[in-house]
């Protein structure tokens, strides 16, 4: 299977997850999305050089990926679907920023090198959380969060039509580059002279298949607001949901908790 | 697709008598035209009446307009000239949403149908654009699945059934909208002879009036007690399954060849 076709099915995997009942995805789409969304404003408010405090807010990741039975096969597809942007993000700075930051195991290493390694840390877990939000949320869920916490909701309809013009583009690239390599004989990769004609011809497929899956929503009733399959409830627990995990980021947003552990037990001073 | 239990998702009842005066016909096409910006027209003055409860086959070589047609009689396509009128309202932007509660359209491709995350979301689609309640059109899902022999896959995603699964639930999809006229567009296409043969059962056990655009002729026979045949965008003939499709001279100059001896439909 290619890797196009994986990263697909990684990514209809977390429509199938989200449908499935766990303690996580009984949880109000909005009272998800808003803690997701605080979560990843503190991980993007930490100083660019500090890595063991970002160490506790992992602690989300791992507990909705519990709490939501999601495999850890799946959210480590996705993560290498991102990891590429990560990598451009980051991979300059050991270059640009080279004055020496840390000292660790008596090897000193640079602002660049510890700005980079945060990056990754960053992403890693921001990426992890978004994916087990969706994974136990589902697009349309998502949408209607997003429409109830007043996105307009022209927003909202796109975005879902945009989640699901993404595996019609992806089914046809997939088509595409079959039929090529069905034909292609010794040469396995596409010539570069090739990619544009490719690319149109994946665009307006994509666009008529796309025309076609409209025309059938339409024909369903459809008038630009996606119904939702199961009601919008804000229950108790979904308040205690975003209080205690709002409580947590701003603890470890606030507190250098490893440092202070560490402190604790070496009996280090303040 | 398991034994069909027709009973379940007949039409609604009162779709079937409201804003119709008796004996106005189910659907009734006049001097239809429609010309595509790249192309030569693709209907030419067609005219058909289908009254309800009728099967009738629209056939055709590639080209001929039938899909076009259909796609008139749920308002994805609007005359360019002429009428169209369904249970007797006049199809316009105005009517579109009234049509389309009464016409359920089975679109050629499954796959172009169903895009939720299960296939009982899928289902309920329909039915929660037409504002019913999560129960009632939860209901109405069930019941819809069930119709078509596919409760058992109502938690399943779509992407991941079989071809003869993905038509049953794109029918059902159809159904749990409680149509009076069924619209299906090849819906034998893609599937293999056993999935082919319990198609056939289902679409006979309907009692609504039904419109099926196929290359099909064998199914056209089975199902259909009418059979209108499209050559370049007009009406070439329409007449009984059985003489229609029993002219090889016809078939054979309209591009289609003739059926194998199958038990025609009532």
């Amino acid at each position: 299977m290619g890797r196009l076709a994986t990263a697909l099915q990684d990514l209809r995997a977390l429509d199938t997850l989200a449908a499935r009942d766990t303690p996580l995805s009984r949880r109000d789409p909005r009272a998800k999305l808003l803690v997701t969304l605080l979560f990843v404003i503190t991980l993007m408010s930490f100083d660019r050089y500090r890595v063991a405090a970002l160490l506790p807010l992992a602690l989300f990741p791992v507990v909705l990926a519990a709490q939501g039975a999601v495999p850890a096969r799946t959210i480590a597809h996705l993560l290498m679907l991102a990891a590429p942007f990560a990598l451009l993000v980051g991979l300059a700075n050991p270059w640009i920023d080279s004055a020496p930051q840390l000292l660790l195991a008596g090897i000193e290493l640079s602002g660049g090198w510890v700005s980079f390694v945060s990056i990754l840390l960053r992403v890693t877990l921001s990426v992890s959380a978004t994916v087990l939000m969706l994974g136990c949320t589902g697009m349309p869920a998502l949408c209607a969060a997003l429409a109830r916490l007043r996105v307009p909701q022209v927003l909202c309809t796109q975005l879902l039509l945009l989640h699901r013009y993404l595996f019609v583009l992806g089914d046809e690239a997939q088509r595409l580059t079959t039929a090529y390599r069905l034909r292609a004989g010794r040469r396995p990769r596409l010539p570069l002279q090739h990619f544009a004609a490719l690319g149109g011809q994946l665009l307006l497929r994509a666009h008529e298949r796309a025309t076609r899956l409209h025309q059938a929503m339409l024909a369903r009733g459809f008038t630009g607001q996606l119904p939702l399959a199961r009601p919008l409830q804000w229950q108790q627990g979904d308040t205690l949901f975003v209080g205690l995990w709002s409580s947590w980021f701003l603890l470890a947003r606030g507190i250098d908790l490893p440092q202070a552990l560490g402190r604790l037990a070496t009996g280090a001073g303040p | 697709m398991n034994a069909p239990q027709a009973p379940h998702i007949a039409p609604e009842p009162a779709n079937r008598g409201r804003r119709r005066a008796a004996g106005v016909p189910a659907i009734d096409v006049h001097a239809l035209c429609h010309v595509y910006a790249e192309g030569p027209a693709a209907l030419s003055g067609v005219d058909l009446c289908i009254e309800a409860g009728e099967a009738v086959a629209i056939v055709g070589a590639n080209g001929a307009g039938k899909s076009t047609l259909l796609q008139h009689l749920n308002g994805l396509l609007l005359p360019a000239a002429g009428s169209v009128h369904i249970e007797g309202i006049e199809l316009g932007p105005r009517t579109l949403a009234e049509v389309r509660r009464r016409v359920g359209y089975v679109f050629q491709d499954a796959d172009d149908q169903l895009f939720m995350p299960t296939v009982r979301d899928d289902v309920a689609f329909g039915p929660l654009n037409q504002g019913l309640s999560l129960e009632e059109a939860h209901g109405r899902t069930d019941t819809a699945l069930a119709g078509v022999g596919a409760a058992h896959l109502a938690s399943r995603a779509p992407y991941r059934l079989s071809g003869g699964e993905k038509r049953a639930v794109a029918i059902a999809g159809v159904l749990a909208m409680r149509p009076s006229i069924l619209v299906l567009d090849e819906p034998s296409s893609g599937l293999d002879p056993l999935g082919r043969e319990r198609l056939i059962g289902l679409l006979r056990s309907f009692t609504h009036t039904r419109v099926i655009a196929t290359h099909d002729l064998d199914l056209a026979l089975q199902v259909c007690a009418r059979v209108v045949v499209l050559q370049h965008g007009q009406c070439a003939a329409q007449g009984a399954a059985a003489e229609i499709l029993g002219d090889g001279a016809l078939l054979r100059r309209c591009g289609l060849a003739a059926p194998s001896d199958q038990e025609p439909a009532r």
